[in-house]
Parts: structure tokens; C-alpha cells; sequence
């Protein structure tokens, strides 16, 4: 067996062990079921209660609102720190906004979302944005700054300047980090999204696990959260192939 | 090349200091002119000017005082007219070999199907036709010089500077790439700088040696021997002493 599919054999392993012993905790009485349900019932009761097709319903339009804000966040996030890592001044200029705001949890944002946006789909997507902005911001940041001074010195030898340098040799030099902070981006947008669905909300796994609650509905918030859990894990999985495709360097895209 | 031709590259009277007026210079009153297609060789202890020099020539670094001419034409810039191989780690890591040197030839204006014949020819002229494919990160050091080699020339330039260019490689390599050098030099003349704290590299390769120390030129030796050269001649190794003892 080659060693991808044995990694793999063992990560199923580990997952369904998890389930195993959960499943046992759960039936042994020790805890009421009913605030913790065994895994396959739950799933069981809660596929029972949100059909597929409402749940499917949930994953679409949360995946929607990660998209959406995800793409302005790191679309800012990139533009922003490329130019403020190129352009010194303007770096210097903005640098110290952006240290100020970034310590400042995403859901402390959700009031001020709520009265700039009301309660419609762009305060969602806002709260969302902030998650993927400031990881992708400060890992191209950090980029830009590290390129290799060589790098540059060569495209310069090689009569490159400017704008030019910057788009040829500057920005693929930063590929990985945008690439690693795309990443973490993607996994906060997925972060925040429960905390953006409260915002009165009528659809989305948060709007469903929140609902749930209210209806004492413990099987559904086990469904929602393994739910978020696995669209997370696979998207970013995507992800990652995609940014290894698009790395377009074999020594670290080590995919078939 | 006629005794009466105009040198290629004048420096004339340069000087650098880098931070303020009281620093000691890097660089103080240099004075040198390299012919056409002369291999001539920088050589001198780490922290002596050498480099920096270099830098200069290539217009990456603007002189304090004084000028550096290529064709009688000063010095502003880097520029396509003067290719340049670094010690190391200067290859676009996201490039294979082929794309790196393919990069170096679409900058001196070729389209994308005359840039990869280029490429091609210029892979197979430093030996590496089979690994154009490759990445940086996948080729060893004295490859990935090649490769660098085979970029500068890309170009096209009509001048090549050289920092140090193997002075991160093992010794055994180190000596492949100088022969190497000298069989690509001999089939595309370009008048070199080649910078090197190797008295010996130095010998092998140029046709004159430049002796740096202390921010100036302490000495200039015309090696005068033919290629390639036996590191046992007795007339190298006389010069080899020469420089040696200058040097202290």
C-alpha cells in the first residue's frame, strides 16, 4: 500500500474510533441522552427532522455568504498589502490602521454591521469579510516584506522595474504566503459564519443550529456542527489543490 | 582585440560610501577599464569592495563619486546590456529551469516561440537539455548555476557579471564549473567581470587578475597563459605567490 493510502486509512480510523467511543459514552447512561445523543441517532433523528433537501438548502446558502465574503477578503486583503508592501509610504500610512483594528474579534463587529447594513444578506457577508480579511492582509504583508532582496536584483540585471517588477517577479515571489493566508482566511470566514447567521437570519447551518437550540432540538445542533465541520474540510481541501495547482512549483504542489 | 580600441567598460574614479560622510568609503578613486570579451577577474578578501564594485558596474548600486561607462555610454542602470549571475538562490523558484531562462530571453524582446529556442539551446549548451523541467528546488547547487549561467546569457548581453557565482558550491563542483564556464565562454564571447575570493579560481579563469584590498585596487596581474590552464604550471604558480604576498 502506498503511503497516501495508508494516511488515509488511518484518518478514517481515527474518525470513525472517535465515533465508536462517543457512541459508547452515550449509551453506557452515564449522560441523559438527551443532551447528548449518541452520534448515529442523532443523525439519524436530525436527517429525520431537516430533510436532505432543507439541509442541502442550508449548505448552499451558507457556502454563499463564505464565498462572497471570502472573495472581497481576500480580494482587499491582497490589494491592500501588496500595495502597502511595495509602496513604503503608503504602507507606512496605512500600517498602523490596520494594526489597530485587526486584534478586534470579527463578532465585535456585528452591532455596527447591523446599523450600517441592516438585517439583510451584506451584514452577514460584512462579518464574514472581516474573518477572511486580516489573515490574507497580514500573510501577504509578511510576504512582501520577506522577498528575497536577489530576486528583485535579478529581474532588475534582467531590466525590470517598477510596476513591471512588482507584477513579475514581487507578487509570484509572495505566492506562497497570499496562498497560506488564503487558507487561514477561508477557515475564519467558515469561523465566524455561526456568529453572522444570528444576525436574524431565516436560513444557513447557523440559523439552523441556533434555531434548533431554541426548539431543544439537540439532534439538529449535532447535525449542523458535523455538518460546518465536514463542508470545511472539504472545501478546504479544494482549496488547497487549487492554490497547489495554481503554486504551479512541483516541489511543493506534490499532488498527482 | 586591438591595443587601440576603446574599452568596453571604464571605471573611472569611483568612489561609494554607504551611511554617512564619516563612514570609512567601501570604495575610494577606482580606476579600471575591461576590453572587449576580456575575462577579468575580482579578487580579494571578503569586505574589501570587491562586490560592491560589481554592483556598481551593473548600475544596481549608484556610485558616491565618478562614473562607470559601457561603450563610452555612463552607467544610469541595471539594464538587458549586462546580465548578471548571482552566488545563489537567485533563480524565480516559481519557474522551472526552462521558464527561468525562457524569462531571461522574452526580456531581451523575443516572442514566446523564439524565447523557448533559446531556452532550449542554451539548456543544451550548459548541459542540462534533460532537466529544463525541473525546478530550482529540485536541481543541485552547480545545476541551478547553470541554469543562472544559461539566464544571464539569455539576454543577450554583450557583458556578464559574475558575483561570486561558485562560491557556494563544494570544491570538486566549484572546478567542473569553472572548466564549464570557460566552454561556454569560448562559444559566446562576452566581455566578464567575475568576482571571486579564490586566488586560484582566479587564475584559472581570467585573463587578468584584479587585486582588491581596502577599497581600492592594489594590484593588477596579466595571467597571460593559455586555456585552459594547469593548476601545476610553475608560471601560475609564481603568480600565485605574487598575488599571495601582495596581499599581505
Amino acid at each position: 500500500m502506498n503511503p497516501r493510502a495508508a494516511n488515509a486509512l488511518l484518518g478514517a480510523a481515527g474518525i470513525l474510533l472517535t465515533l465508536g467511543a462517543w457512541e459508547l459514552v452515550a449509551r453506557s447512561g452515564i449522560v441523559s441522552q438527551s443532551v447528548f445523543p449518541a452520534p448515529f441517532h442523532a443523525l439519524a433523528t436530525g436527517l429525520a427532522k431537516v430533510p436532505l433537501a432543507d439541509l442541502g438548502g442550508h449548505v448552499w446558502i451558507s457556502l454563499q455568504r463564505i464565498a462572497l465574503g471570502f472573495a472581497a477578503g481576500a480580494l482587499l486583503g491582497v490589494g491592500l498589502a501588496v500595495a502597502g508592501g511595495w509602496y513604503r509610504t503608503f504602507g507606512n500610512l496605512v500600517r498602523p490602521v490596520v494594526e489597530l483594528l485587526r486584534p478586534i474579534p470579527p463578532l465585535a463587529w456585528i452591532p455596527m454591521a447591523i446599523v450600517w447594513f441592516g438585517l439583510g444578506e451584506p451584514s452577514k457577508v460584512f462579518v464574514i469579510f472581516l474573518g477572511a480579511f486580516f489573515p490574507v492582509l497580514t500573510n501577504t504583508w509578511k510576504g512582501m516584506a520577506n522577498i528575497d532582496p536577489t530576486l528583485l536584483r535579478a529581474g532588475q540585471t534582467m531590466g525590470l522595474s517598477g510596476p513591471e517588477l512588482l507584477l513579475k517577479v514581487a507578487i509570484p515571489a509572495t505566492l506562497p504566503d497570499i496562498a497560506t493566508g488564503l487558507r487561514i482566511g477561508w477557515g475564519l470566514a467558515f469561523g465566524v459564519l455561526v456568529a453572522a447567521e444570528l444576525i436574524a437570519a431565516e436560513s444557513g447551518l447557523g440559523y439552523l443550529i441556533m434555531n434548533a437550540r431554541q426548539l431543544g432540538e439537540v439532534e439538529v445542533i449535532i447535525l449542523g456542527i458535523l455538518v460546518i465541520g465536514a463542508a470545511n474540510l472539504v472545501t478546504d481541501n479544494l482549496l488547497a489543490r487549487v492554490l497547489a495547482r495554481w503554486l504551479n512549483r512541483s516541489s511543493e504542489g506534490s499532488l498527482p | 582585440m586591438s591595443a587601440s580600441a576603446a574599452p568596453k567598460i571604464e571605471v573611472l574614479r569611483v568612489s561609494k560610501q554607504f551611511g554617512d560622510a564619516a563612514a570609512a568609503p567601501v570604495l575610494r578613486d577606482v580606476d579600471l577599464a575591461c576590453a572587449e570579451n576580456e575575462f577579468v577577474c575580482l579578487l580579494g578578501r571578503s569586505g574589501c569592495g570587491k562586490t560592491t564594485l560589481l554592483n556598481i558596474i551593473a548600475g544596481l548600486v549608484p556610485p558616491t563619486a565618478g562614473e562607470v561607462r559601457v561603450d563610452g555610454e555612463v552607467v544610469t542602470g541595471p539594464g538587458r546590456g549586462k546580465g548578471m549571475v548571482f552566488q545563489q538562490n537567485a533563480l524565480f523558484p516559481w519557474l522551472s529551469a526552462r521558464g527561468n531562462v525562457e524569462f531571461g530571453a522574452r526580456r531581451s524582446g523575443l516572442d514566446k516561440a523564439g524565447a523557448g529556442r533559446v531556452a532550449d539551446e542554451l539548456l543544451d549548451l550548459v548541459g542540462l537539455r534533460d532537466y529544463g523541467a525541473r525546478y530550482p528546488g529540485e536541481l543541485s547547487g552547480g545545476m541551478q548555476q547553470r541554469v543562472a549561467i544559461a539566464r544571464a546569457l539569455a539576454l543577450d548581453p554583450q557583458i556578464l557579471l559574475m558575483d561570486e557565482p561558485f562560491g557556494a558550491l563544494d570544491e570538486i563542483t566549484r572546478l567542473d564549473m569553472q572548466a564549464e564556464l570557460l566552454r561556454v565562454w569560448s562559444s559566446r564571447r562576452k566581455t566578464v567581470v567575475f568576482v571571486t575570493h579564490s586566488i586560484m579560481e582566479a587564475l584559472a579563469l581570467g585573463d587578468r587578475i584584479v587585486v582588491m584590498g581596502g577599497g581600492s585596487i592594489a594590484a593588477i596581474h596579466d595571467v597571460g597563459l593559455e586555456r585552459p590552464r594547469s593548476r601545476s604550471d610553475p608560471a601560475l604558480l609564481r603568480l600565485h605567490d605574487t598575488i599571495w604576498q601582495g596581499l599581505h
